[in-house]
C-alpha cells in the first residue's frame, strides 16, 4: 500500500505553488525597478523584455561556445541597455557543491551574447542578475566570491550582480527587491538597488502565471485549466447522464497553445521560448485521469475531460489526490509495467520534442 | 335618488391590473411604456406596479423560453407581441394571484431593462422574481447598494413639492454579528423595523450601527394642513437590494426619481464591467478591478478569514484557494457562466478582481453583488497604482 506521508500535503503544494508565482512577480518587479529608473528621464522609454528568449552564445564563451543560452529573463532598454535574468526562488542546499551549476550559468551569460532587439543582435556591455530567494542570497553571494577569490572561476568581465527577493507584508504586500551582490551599470541604478525597492503586489497582478520553469506542483496548471478553460468549454456540451459529468473533448495542441496565449509565452519569432509546454499540460491532463476526471482516447494528444461542478471545498484538496491515485497504481500495477513503460516512452518522447523546440531545456 | 344609488354601486370598479394590461397591451412599442404611467390611477393595497430591473444583451424571448421550461413556468407571448408575456405557474390549480402579465421594457440606459407587472405580490413572487433569477447569465438583475438607494430617495424628496415629504416606513436590516461566529451559524442578524422616519434619519442611523437594508418601504407624505405637523400618506413604494422596485401611485414621479437613478448606477457599474475577459482583449489581460472600502476593514485578520470563508459559499462556483492570510487570493470559477476571477486581497482596505480567460459583465455584477451583500459594500472601479 502507498504510504501516504510520502505524499506532500496541500499546503506543501500551495507553498510551492506561492514560489513559482512569487518568482514571476519577482522577474516583474526588477522589470519594473528598471523601467521606472529610465521613466525619470524619459517617460516614453521603451522596455523590452522577454521571460525566456534564446541567446547565442560566442566562439569566446568559457561554459558553452557557440550554443545557445536561455535566460529566465532578457530586459532591454532602446538598443544601449541590457540585463539577462536567471531567476531562482528556490535554491538546493549546496551538498556535492551542486550550486556550482547556477554559477556556470551566470558565467555562460557572461559573454558577447546575441540575440538582443537590435541591428546587430549584439548589445554590450550588458548586465548579468541572479534573481534569488532571500534565503540562500546571502550564502550564494559568499559562494560565488569565494570561487572568484579562489581563483576557482575569473571575475566576470559585464557587469554581474546578484538580487534576492522576497514578500513582505507591511500596510500592504509588497515584493522586496535588493541588490546584494557585485555591480550593475549604470551606477546609480546599482546604488538604488543595492538600497532594495519596494513593489506593491497589487501592481504586479498580471495575465503571466507561467514562465520558462516547469511549476514543481502539476496542481497549479490543474487548476487554471479547471477553472478558466473548462469551465467556460463544459457549457454546451454533451451531459453523461449515467456518470453525470460533462463531456469535454480536448486536444492538447490545442489546450497548450490556449493555455500560452492565455497565461504564458507564444510568440513566432524562433528567439522566444514558448510556455507553458505541451508536456506539463499533459501531465496536468494526466492527473485529472487518475482522478477518474479525464480519459485518454487513442493517440497521443486527445483526452476528454469529465467536467463536474465542484461546489463547495478547495480544488487543490480535491486536484492533490491525484498524488494518492498515483501511488496507489504504482503499488498494485503488477501486470501494468509494460503499460506504463509505454506512457513513460510517450511521454519521453513528448521530452525530446519540447527538447528539440527547447533546445537548453 | 335609489337610480342614482345603483348607478354608483353598478359603475365598475376600477380594476389596476386590468387597466394596466389593457394600456400595455395597446401599445404599439415597448419604447412607448412611460408614457402609460400618468394614466394609471391609484392602485389598492395588495397591488403594486412592480419593476425588476435586469442588465441583458440580446433576444429576452429566448431566454424566457429556456427558463420557463426549467423553472416549471408556462410563459407565451401575449398578442404575439416579443415584448409582452403572459405567465402561470405549470401543474398548479392556480389562483388567479398567480397568473398575470409581464412587459420587458427597455430602460433608460444601454444594455437595462425592466420587467414590470401591475400584480399582487404572489404572482410577483412565485413567477416574475423565479423568471428573472433564473434568466442568469443571459440576464442578470441588477443591486442596489445602500448610498445609492439613499441617494436616489433623497433625489425623490428634494423634487415633490413644498407640502409633500418622503418617509421611511419600514426596513429590512442586516448586520454584522458582534459575536466570533460558528463556521455553519449566519455571519449575520436580520432585523426589521417599523418607523415613520426621514430618509436621513434612517440612513444615517443605519450607518452607525453598521446595518445594511435589504429592504425598505418609503412614502411619499403630504401634509394634512398648513399650520399643521401632520402627514398623511398618499403614496408608497418599496426598493429591494436586489434591483426590485414597487409602488402604488406616483408613478411618473418614482419611474424619473427612483428608478431612473438606481437604473443610472447599475449601468454605469455594468459599463466598468465591459471587455474585461483575457480572450475578448485579444489576450491582454484587464487591469484588475477594485473594490474599495472607507475604512481598513482587512486590517483584522479576522476580516480576511471572514471573506474567505464568504466566498467559499458562493452559489453555483468552484473556488481554489491559493493564499488564505496574511493576503488571500483565489479564483473563482461561475458555472453558470463559464467566467473566472482571480480575488486578491493585498491591502487592508480593498479586494481586488482580476477578471480571467471569460469575464461576462453579468458575472461580474454577480459577484460584486455577492461581497456587497455577504461581507461589505464598497465603491468599485478599475484598479490603478
Amino acid at each position: 500500500m502507498p504510504n501516504e506521508s510520502d505524499i506532500p500535503d496541500v499546503d506543501e503544494i500551495r507553498q510551492k505553488i506561492e514560489e513559482y508565482e512569487t518568482t514571476i512577480m519577482g522577474l516583474r518587479a526588477l522589470c519594473k525597478v528598471i523601467s521606472d529608473h529610465y521613466k525619470v528621464d524619459n517617460p516614453t522609454t521603451p522596455l523590452r523584455t522577454s521571460f525566456g528568449r534564446r541567446m547565442t552564445t560566442s566562439s569566446a564563451n568559457c561554459v558553452h561556445p557557440n550554443n545557445t543560452a536561455t535566460p529566465d529573463a532578457v530586459i532591454q532598454i532602446e538598443d544601449d541597455w541590457g540585463m539577462v535574468v536567471e531567476a531562482k526562488r528556490t535554491m538546493p542546499q549546496n551538498n556535492n557543491d551542486r550550486w556550482r551549476n547556477t554559477v556556470d550559468q551566470l558565467r555562460k551569460y557572461d559573454d558577447n551574447l546575441v540575440g538582443w532587439w537590435t541591428s546587430s543582435g549584439e548589445l554590450i556591455p550588458a548586465n548579468i542578475t541572479l534573481l534569488i530567494d532571500v534565503d540562500r542570497s546571502i550564502d550564494f553571494s559568499r559562494y560565488v566570491q569565494s570561487l572568484i577569490d579562489n581563483g576557482e572561476i575569473s571575475t566576470f568581465q559585464n557587469p554581474t550582480s546578484i538580487i534576492e527577493f522576497f514578500k513582505k507584508q507591511e500596510v500592504k504586500q509588497f515584493l522586496h527587491v535588493r541588490q546584494v551582490w557585485g555591480r550593475l551599470e549604470p551606477n546609480n541604478l546599482s546604488q538604488k538597488l543595492e538600497g532594495g525597492k519596494s513593489i506593491s503586489v497589487e501592481g504586479l497582478i498580471d495575465g503571466q502565471r507561467f514562465y520558462d520553469q516547469e511549476p514543481e506542483a502539476v496542481e497549479y496548471t490543474m487548476v487554471l485549466l479547471w477553472q478558466t478553460v473548462f469551465t467556460e468549454r463544459y457549457i454546451g456540451t454533451k451531459f453523461d447522464e449515467l456518470a453525470k459529468v460533462w463531456l469535454i473533448d480536448v486536444d492538447l495542441d490545442e489546450l497548450t497553445e490556449s493555455l500560452q496565449k492565455l497565461y504564458g509565452q507564444k510568440s513566432n519569432e524562433a528567439r522566444e521560448r514558448t510556455f507553458p509546454r505541451k508536456r506539463w499540460i499533459k501531465k496536468a491532463l494526466d492527473a485529472f485521469v487518475l482522478l477518474d476526471l479525464a480519459f485518454h482516447l487513442e493517440g497521443n494528444n486527445k483526452y476528454v475531460v469529465k467536467f463536474k461542478r465542484f461546489r463547495g471545498g478547495d480544488l487543490f484538496q480535491r486536484f492533490y489526490k491525484h498524488r494518492i491515485s498515483a501511488k496507489k497504481k504504482d503499488a498494485t500495477t503488477n501486470f501494468g509495467q509494460l503499460e506504463l513503460f509505454e506512457t513513460n516512452k510517450l511521454d519521453q518522447n513528448l521530452i525530446e520534442k519540447d527538447e528539440d523546440v527547447n533546445s537548453d531545456d | 335618488m335609489e337610480i342614482t344609488i345603483m348607478a354608483r354601486s353598478a359603475a365598475p370598479k376600477y380594476d389596476p391590473i386590468q387597466a394596466f394590461e389593457s394600456w400595455v397591451s395597446s401599445l404599439s412599442s415597448p419604447n412607448n411604456f412611460f408614457g402609460i404611467l400618468p394614466m394609471l390611477k391609484k392602485f389598492d393595497d395588495h397591488v403594486q406596479l412592480r419593476e425588476s430591473i435586469i442588465y441583458h444583451k440580446g433576444d429576452f424571448s429566448s431566454v424566457i423560453e429556456r427558463i420557463s421550461r426549467i423553472a416549471k413556468i408556462e410563459v407565451n407571448n401575449y398578442n404575439s407581441s416579443p415584448w409582452l408575456f403572459s405567465a402561470r405557474i405549470i401543474g398548479e390549480d392556480s389562483a388567479k394571484e398567480n397568473e398575470g402579465l409581464l412587459a420587458f421594457i427597455p430602460g433608460k440606459y444601454p444594455n437595462m431593462y425592466r420587467v414590470i407587472t401591475v400584480s399582487h405580490s404572489l404572482f410577483w413572487t412565485d413567477v416574475v422574481r423565479k423568471l428573472v433569477k433564473r434568466s442568469y447569465p443571459e440576464a442578470m438583475r441588477v443591486f442596489f447598494k445602500q448610498n445609492e438607494i439613499h441617494d436616489a430617495l433623497k433625489i425623490l424628496e428634494n423634487n415633490t413639492e413644498n407640502n409633500l415629504r418622503v418617509h421611511i416606513l419600514d426596513g429590512t436590516l442586516k448586520a454584522k454579528r458582534d459575536t466570533v461566529q460558528n463556521r455553519g451559524r449566519s455571519q449575520f442578524n436580520t432585523d426589521r423595523v417599523w418607523r415613520d422616519q426621514s430618509v436621513d434619519e434612517m440612513f444615517e442611523e443605519a450607518l452607525e450601527k453598521n446595518q445594511w437594508f435589504t429592504s425598505l418601504t418609503f412614502a411619499i407624505q403630504r401634509k394634512i394642513g398648513k399650520e399643521s405637523q401632520n402627514y398623511f400618506t398618499i403614496a408608497k413604494g418599496k426598493i429591494s437590494k436586489f434591483g426590485e422596485v414597487y409602488c402604488d401611485s406616483y408613478f411618473e414621479e418614482i419611474e424619473e426619481y427612483i428608478i431612473t437613478t438606481l437604473e443610472g448606477y447599475a449601468s454605469e457599474r455594468l459599463e466598468l464591467y465591459q471587455m474585461r475577459g483575457i480572450r475578448e482583449r485579444d489576450y491582454k489581460p484587464s487591469p484588475p478591478l477594485e473594490i474599495k472600502y472607507n475604512i481598513d476593514i482587512f486590517d483584522e485578520v479576522e476580516e480576511i478569514r471572514r471573506f474567505g470563508r464568504t466566498m467559499v459559499k458562493y452559489p453555483e462556483s468552484s473556488i481554489a484557494v491559493f493564499h488564505g492570510n496574511p493576503y488571500y487570493h483565489a479564483n473563482i470559477a461561475d458555472f453558470a457562466d463559464g467566467s473566472s476571477f482571480d480575488i486578491w486581497i493585498l491591502s487592508p482596505d480593498r479586494v481586488l478582481i482580476a477578471p480571467q480567460a471569460r469575464s461576462t459583465p453579468q458575472a461580474l455584477e454577480r459577484i460584486t453583488s455577492y461581497i456587497f451583500y455577504q461581507f461589505r459594500e464598497g465603491a468599485v472601479k478599475e484598479y490603478a497604482e
